[in-house]
Parts: C-alpha cells; sequence; structure tokens
C-alpha cells in the first residue's frame, strides 16, 4: 500500500471538510485563472495563429529559397558540365641573317618574337546537345598586343551530316586556313609564307552549312559558306579592306592517310588604299577569286604534303599563284622536313606596264618538329629564300625598293603547346 | 653460290618478319567493346575509326560514344597505331585541328577500365578499347577483335 492509500483510508471528519474547503478554492481560483488565461489564450491564440502564418510563411519562403538555391547550385553545375575551356599557345623566335633587310614586315637581323607568338583561348557552351556557342579570343604581340575574337559562332548540328554555323568564323581557303594559328597542330615551324602569308588569312562573319558523310571507307566533307569580311593594313598599298557578299565552297575527302581538299570563293573587293594615287590598282566594287587545292598524305611515319592556291583580283592589283611540297619523316619523336615553295604574280601580261610590279619569290625550307612532351612541341627551321625578279613582294614593308638583291634566310625556333 | 643466296633470302626473310612482329604483337593487345546490352553490331576497323575521330556519331541509326583511356597501355598503343593510324602525338595534333576549328572532340576519358564499365553500363551504346584480359562478359561484348 503506497502512502496515498494509506492517507485516503485514514478517515478524519475535521480534515476531510478543511480539504473539500482547500478543494474548492482551489477550483475557484482554478476556475477564475483558467477563465482570466482563457480570454488570455483566446486574444493570445489568435496571436499565435497569426505568428504560426508568419513562421509559416517564412518557412515555406525559406524552403522555396533552398529549392531556389538547390535549384541554382545544380543549374551552376549543369551548366559547368556544359562549358569546356581549352586553350593553345605559341612562342617563337626569328632572326633574318640579311642587314638592313625585312622579311614580312616583321622579321630582320634581330631575334624578334613578333610574327608566331600567339596565345588562344576557347570556350563551347553546349546549349544543348546538339548546338553550342564557340569563343574563341587570340593575344598576339603584335605592334599593339592586340586581342581577337578570332572565332565566336552558334553551331547547331541537324543530324549526322547536316550542320550550320552562324557568327564570326575563319574562312576555309586552304588546306589550313582554319588553324593556321595553332602551331601545334601542323608540322612547320612556320606556314609556307608564299601560300599562308602571301594571301590573305581572313575572319568573316556569316554563314557556314556543312555536310559531313561517310561513302565507301572514305569521309566526304562538303561546307558552303558566305558573308562578309573587313580588315585593316594589308601591305604596303591597302590600309583596309572589305570582302562584301563573297559565297563559297570547300570539298575534303579523307581515305586512309590521303586528304584531298578544293575550294572556291568569290566576291566584291572594295579597298581604302593607303595613298589615293594607289585607290585605281583596286577600284570600287573589284571581283575578287581564291582558288585552293591540297592534298596530303599522312602516314605513320611519312608526310607528303601539297598545295596550290590561286588569288585572282579584277584590277591592276596583282593577281597570284602560289604552291608548297613538303617532304617529312617521323623518327620516334622527330620529324624532319623540306618544304619547296613559290609564289608569283600571275597576270603580268594584263596588268599595264606603269601599274604595280611583277614578283616571284622561291623558297627552299628545311627544319624539323620534335614532340619532346605530351601536347608540347619545338620546331626549328631554316627557311632559305631565293631572289627572282623583284621577288620581295612580301618580303620588305611599306613598298621598300623592290629591287632583287640578295638571298636571304630566316631562321626560326618555336615552342607550341596545347591545353 | 647457291648457297649465298639462300642466305641472302632467308636473311632478308628474318628482316621482313623482325618487322612485322610488332604488328603481330598489336593484334593480341586490345579488343573493341561495347555495353552488353547495345545494339550495335560488329564492326569494321573503319567504322571504328571513323566513330573515335569524331567523323561519325551515328552507326546503324545508332549514336555511339567513343571511350578512351587516359593511361598510356599497350592497349592503347596498339589501338592507336592499327585503328586509328596515328601514333600520341600526331592523335593530340588531329584534335587540336578538331577542337579549335570546332569540328570534334577527342572522346571522354576515364582514368580506368572499372569507371569505364560503370559509364558503359548506364550508356549502352558508347564503345571502348581494353585489353583482352579486362573483358567482363557479363557487363560488356566485343565487336571487333583484330585479326
Amino acid at each position: 500500500m503506497d502512502d496515498l492509500t494509506r492517507n485516503l483510508c485514514m478517515f478524519n471528519p475535521r480534515t476531510a471538510i478543511h480539504r473539500i474547503s482547500v478543494l474548492f478554492a482551489a477550483f475557484l481560483l482554478l476556475f477564475t485563472f483558467s477563465t482570466v488565461v482563457s480570454s488570455n489564450t483566446d486574444k493570445d491564440y489568435e496571436k499565435l495563429e497569426q505568428r504560426l502564418f508568419i513562421l509559416e510563411d517564412k518557412l515555406r519562403h525559406q524552403d522555396d529559397m533552398a529549392e531556389l538555391h538547390d535549384s541554382d547550385h545544380e543549374h551552376l553545375e549543369t551548366n559547368l558540365d556544359r562549358v569546356s575551356i581549352s586553350g593553345f599557345a605559341s612562342f617563337g623566335l626569328e632572326l633574318l641573317d640579311a642587314e638592313d633587310d625585312w622579311y614580312l614586315n616583321s622579321v630582320n637581323n634581330q631575334l624578334r618574337t613578333t610574327r608566331s607568338t600567339v596565345l588562344g583561348v576557347q570556350m563551347r557552351f553546349a546549349i544543348q546537345e546538339t548546338t553550342d556557342f564557340i569563343l574563341q579570343i587570340q593575344a598576339y604581340e603584335r605592334e599593339d598586343n592586340s586581342v581577337f575574337a578570332e572565332w565566336a559562332y552558334l553551331n547547331h548540328s541537324f543530324n549526322n551530316n547536316w550542320s550550320m554555323r552562324v557568327g564570326a568564323m575563319r574562312l576555309p581557303f586552304f588546306m589550313i586556313s582554319e588553324y593556321s594559328d595553332v602551331g601545334y597542330a601542323y608540322l612547320w615551324a612556320n606556314t609556307p609564307s608564299e601560300v599562308y602569308d602571301g594571301t590573305v588569312n581572313l575572319t568573316f562573319t556569316g554563314l557556314n552549312v556543312g555536310y559531313d558523310a561517310d561513302w565507301g571507307n572514305a569521309h566526304h566533307a562538303l561546307q558552303f559558306y558566305g558573308g562578309t569580311h573587313y580588315s585593316r593594313d594589308i601591305d604596303a598599298f591597302i590600309d583596309s579592306i572589305y570582302l562584301d557578299d563573297f559565297l563559297g565552297t570547300r570539298y575534303d575527302v579523307s581515305w586512309l592517310s590521303w586528304r584531298l581538299g578544293m575550294s572556291y570563293t568569290g566576291g566584291v573587293i572594295n579597298a581604302n588604299m593607303k595613298e589615293p594615287a594607289f585607290q585605281p590598282y583596286l577600284p570600287k566594287d573589284s571581283k575578287g577569286e581564291f582558288i585552293g587545292i591540297g592534298l596530303f598524305y599522312e602516314g605513320e611515319r611519312l608526310s607528303w604534303l601539297n598545295e596550290w592556291v590561286h588569288q585572282k583580283v579584277d584590277a591592276f592589283y596583282p593577281s597570284e599563284q602560289a604552291y608548297y611540297s613538303t617532304l617529312a619523316y617521323r623518327t620516334n619523336d622527330w620529324e624532319p622536313y623540306i618544304t619547296f615553295a613559290q609564289l608569283a604574280t600571275s597576270d603580268n601580261e594584263r596588268r599595264p606596264a606603269d601599274s604595280t610590279e611583277s614578283y616571284k619569290q622561291t623558297s627552299v625550307s628545311v627544319g624539323t618538329r620534335y614532340d619532346f612532351f605530351p601536347n608540347f612541341a619545338v620546331k626549328f627551321e631554316a627557311q632559305h629564300i631565293l631572289s627572282e625578279h623583284n621577288s620581295d613582294r612580301i618580303g620588305r614593308p611599306d613598298g621598300a625598293a623592290a629591287d632583287g638583291g640578295e638571298d636571304l634566310t630566316l631562321y626560326t625556333l618555336r615552342l607550341d603547346m596545347v591545353f | 653460290m647457291p648457297n649465298f643466296t639462300v642466305k641472302k633470302v632467308f636473311l632478308i626473310l628474318i628482316v621482313q618478319l623482325s618487322l612485322l612482329l610488332p604488328a603481330m604483337t598489336w593484334a593480341e593487345d586490345f579488343i573493341v567493346i561495347t555495353g552488353i546490352d547495345s545494339p550495335i553490331p560488329r564492326l569494321t576497323a573503319y567504322q571504328i575509326n571513323s566513330i573515335f575521330m569524331d567523323k561519325s556519331r551515328e552507326i546503324y541509326g545508332v549514336q555511339v560514344q567513343p571511350l578512351d583511356l587516359s593511361p598510356w597501355t599497350d592497349a592503347k598503343e596498339a589501338f592507336y597505331l592499327t585503328i586509328l593510324k596515328k601514333n600520341s602525338s600526331q592523335l593530340n595534333a588531329y584534335w587540336a585541328r578538331k577542337l579549335f576549328t570546332g569540328r570534334g572532340k577527342p572522346p571522354r576519358h576515364f582514368s580506368d577500365v572499372k569507371s569505364m564499365y560503370h559509364f558503359m553500363q548506364e550508356n549502352p551504346s558508347s564503345i571502348a578499347y581494353i585489353s583482352p584480359e579486362q573483358l567482363d562478359e557479363a557487363r560488356v561484348k566485343v565487336i571487333y577483335r583484330p585479326q
């Protein structure tokens, strides 16, 4: 028996009356208190309800915010997954073994780094599986440390064969026009200058429609492109140039280790000449055409690279034909090569005798590429430029006297990398 | 004199056979696989080349994803030289051309076969090369064996 039971069993009337009165008083007190509390509780309850609503609302808002943050975070992660960044860089040293002479407006008998030093960064953002945006920015160590968006375009693949690009792109004139700034991507220390410096490397704004397909054991790639181009400080005569309403097509077929490419581009050229006296050489709305044919064999050891190009202008401004042939042999990480190249005016009879002079340049280059580390290559090249006629169309700056003169040798040491 | 000629022919044969040896060794060094549930049938060397070089992303109407392994192994070297016809430097230069002209990108890379198998379970229509001893027939099937 516990204490409580024991106490209840010991009944006493005085104690009982006392207990009842105490209980009654307690009941009254409790009633009064509960009434007061009840009235207060009703008010408080309303307040509490309001606070609860506010808290619930805050909580809901916080949940929403948390969801929003989570969604932002996921969105950010998804976006980061969609972005890829890559880049390339080249650092070159050039030296010309001739007194008081220049080559390509940028090299003389002092060690120079300007011709082949470039840094490029490319960002690719996949908007969806079949559509992406690509931006490629290049910084050159040239006169004004220029930075250019060489590529900025939207690419959409309709299916496995058809694709379309809209924006700023490199013109695919010749075999390596599109990647001539990415030194790691090709063999030479310098792209053969008779082809790749004698004509123009252009970025255009417009449209490029591509068709890719495998037929038999060959891969075929067809491009149709069109748009406009503007650039400045072209050569000794031209200050700025507009290439308007041009259209072009390019066809590449690759089979085993062979690659054959052909292109044709035509358009209207409008130029601002450096001197008014030069303007008749390239009058308003002159017609320009660019034709290129290339045949590359790139075997496991042997490479044989050939290209012929024709830049034709229907004016007194000279038309040019140029070609090169390179033979290379790879042994482990070394790839020595020899290149024979020539550039010459092709319309000597058509142009009046007192207009721009005819010229011809021939060069033999010997060099090697050494892949000393994955993604790094070092190259050395000696290009001996043979003087024929007025052979310095691409040699001396700003219309300096072109008297043929001495043969030149250009030495280049270059480090190329991709990352 | 006849003995000398026989010796000479024998020597030439030995030299020619020794030149063939690396190719014979490579022939045993890799196989090409796809997910066990993949609809991709057996492929030719050209078709595999086309997919891995990002010239084609579709085969028999199926979207295909090529996978590569990061570590340099005998299987990788054999696959590159036999199917892609390029060594690592040539291939890097090739991808530099494709990447910086926006005309393709290299295959997705994996640090080991285990993580690659895991990816292939989720994406059965992907294809990859491995060495024959890494084959797990419960998870993948062979679609190309070099002759």
